[in-house]
């Protein structure tokens, strides 16, 4: 299982590189946003990571050689699953080590800190957008779910970030409210971790559907 | 003879092709080639043995096991090089390895890094830089590492020059020393098969011609060439691949009878190679009554 998260970030070697630039960009066009920044980011990283690999996986044809090997279709599903999570995190490390070298650095560039506001609303932006994607892609391969992708990308990349920022400034907003009275008066916070309980299930039912899909797929 | 691969009545239905029922089997410890043109159903069997596709109805047995209920025992024992690489290209040799190492039970580094050095593969060159008879070999060290006992191999001959091509065919001969092995080798190519294969299975329009010892085939096949005239006067059915011409007519005798029965009447009597043989059986037939 290791090897094949491993895989998916050895193949994408040159695009690591890329994205170190892709957050120093998005890190100070984005320092005005407040703390939807990061969340967008990890978004977008998340993204691009996941289009990559699968796009490497369409160009090799490599389901042939995976499902020639003694590998359950469900392990190859669930790599896929796993590596999003290490995605995020590179992500995080990424942005975190930029803050970092920022502080060390005297540039007039302010880098929104990352919140905890801003890392559940990007955790459930990255769960739902791959939790919808991935059942596509395993159903249809990377060129037709190629614009499926896209779209969600937008979707999630401007919608995340404006669920951050509803989280973390206006705490009169209507829906929040409904949903912290339909809580009995929960905390924000603790609506976040209730949303991101709810995105796990949703990735957690998206898996079981992508492996069925997989497993019908034929090569 | 125990078999190593069993098929019967495999079927496959496309919107314009048809994997017809077919039935063969592999006795261990052989090299069984598997011929027939393009289109013929070759690729569509191997990928049905591989579970690549799902087979519509019949059995595929590998060591006496279900292909699909024990998929994961099979596949550690079967070594697979495909028509193309199928690996990343970005992606050095080492790096390649790395990743599918930990994936076979059996995984043996020592033999990998043996085969890599045999091949005099670059270990740290990106797999596009690799030529394709490289990337061939690479697959094969890859396929020979994990102590497989069935090595099935998709056209992996074709597009490759005769050089590697012989290097490839020793190897095989090496490997089949081992009589609890088995090779199961399709190519349109059949010059290879000529010079290793014991078994030839032949495949036509989805339809198995037959399954045989490659010794038997040869011995019992004959070109025969003659006068029109002969295809009245010896009354036989036992020809195919009939082509008429104002000089006379050529076709392959199936079977010695025949052969003797024409040369009796004065027809000329080739021995036939194994692509005659190929192109005899898949030519428009007329077959003579």
């Amino acid at each position: 299982m290791l090897n094949l998260i491993l895989k998916d970030i050895l193949i994408q070697k040159k695009t690591l590189a890329f994205l170190g630039l892709y957050i120093i960009i998005f890190s100070i066009s984005f320092q005005h946003t407040g703390a939807g920044a990061f969340a967008a980011i990890a978004v977008a990283v998340t993204y691009q990571m996941v289009a990559t690999a699968c796009g490497h996986e369409e160009k090799a044809g490599s389901d042939i050689i995976w499902n020639s090997m003694p590998l359950s279709r469900e392990k190859i599903v669930l790599s896929k699953y796993l590596s999003v999570f290490v995605y995020a995190l590179l992500a995080a490390l990424g942005y975190m080590a930029f803050t970092l070298l920022l502080s060390f650095v005297r540039l007039p560039f302010r880098i929104v800190p990352i919140t905890m506001e801003s890392v559940a609303a990007g955790l459930i932006g990255i769960l739902l957008m791959n939790g919808i994607y991935f059942p596509v892609y395993f159903k249809l391969g990377y060129m037709k779910a190629r614009v499926v992708s896209f779209v969600l990308f937008f979707v999630f990349f401007f919608g995340i970030m404006s669920l951050a920022e509803v989280v973390s400034s206006n705490q009169s907003n209507a829906l929040l409210q409904t949903i912290t009275a339909a809580l009995h008066g929960a905390s924000d916070l603790q609506i976040l971790f209730v949303m991101i309980g709810a995105a796990l299930i949703f990735m957690l039912i998206s898996y079981a559907l992508s492996v069925k899909l997989y497993n019908s797929r034929e090569f | 003879m125990e078999n190593i691969l069993e098929i019967k009545n495999l079927r496959k239905t496309f919107k314009d092709f048809t994997l017809n029922d077919i039935s063969f089997s592999l006795p261990k410890g052989y090299i069984t080639g598997f011929i027939g043109p393009n289109g013929s159903g070759k690729t569509t069997t191997i990928k049905l043995i591989m579970n690549l596709l799902k087979k519509d109805g019949g059995e595929i047995k590998v060591f006496g096991l279900d292909h699909i209920r024990q998929e994961k025992e099979v596949k550690n024992r079967i070594g697979f090089v495909y028509d193309e690489s199928h690996f990343y290209e970005e992606l050095t040799v080492e790096e390649m390895k790395r990743i599918i190492a930990p994936v076979y039970e059996k995984w043996d580094e020592q033999q990998f890094q043996s085969y890599i050095g045999k091949f005099a593969l670059p270990r740290n060159k990106k797999i596009k830089e690799l030529s394709r008879g490289m990337k061939v070999k690479f697959s094969l060290a890859v396929a020979l590492s994990h102590h497989a006992d069935l090595l099935i191999m998709d056209e992996p001959t074709s597009g490759l020059d005769p050089v590697v091509r012989s290097d490839i065919l020793d190897i095989l001969y090496a490997l089949i020393q081992d009589e609890n092995k088995g090779v199961f080798f399709s190519t349109h190519i059949t010059s290879d098969l000529d010079r290793i294969a014991d078994y030839i299975v032949m495949i036509y329009n989805g339809e198995i011609l037959f399954c045989t010892r490659k010794d038997e085939l040869m011995e019992n096949h004959a070109v025969v060439k003659g006068n029109l005239s002969l295809l009245d006067t010896v009354r036989s059915r036992n020809l195919v691949g009939i082509r008429k011409s104002s000089y006379g007519f050529d076709a392959l005798s199936t079977d010695k009878g025949t052969a003797a029965a024409f040369a009796k009447e004065g027809a000329v009597i080739d021995k036939p190679t194994l692509e005659d043989i190929m192109l005899y059986y898949t030519r428009k037939e007329h077959s003579h009554a």
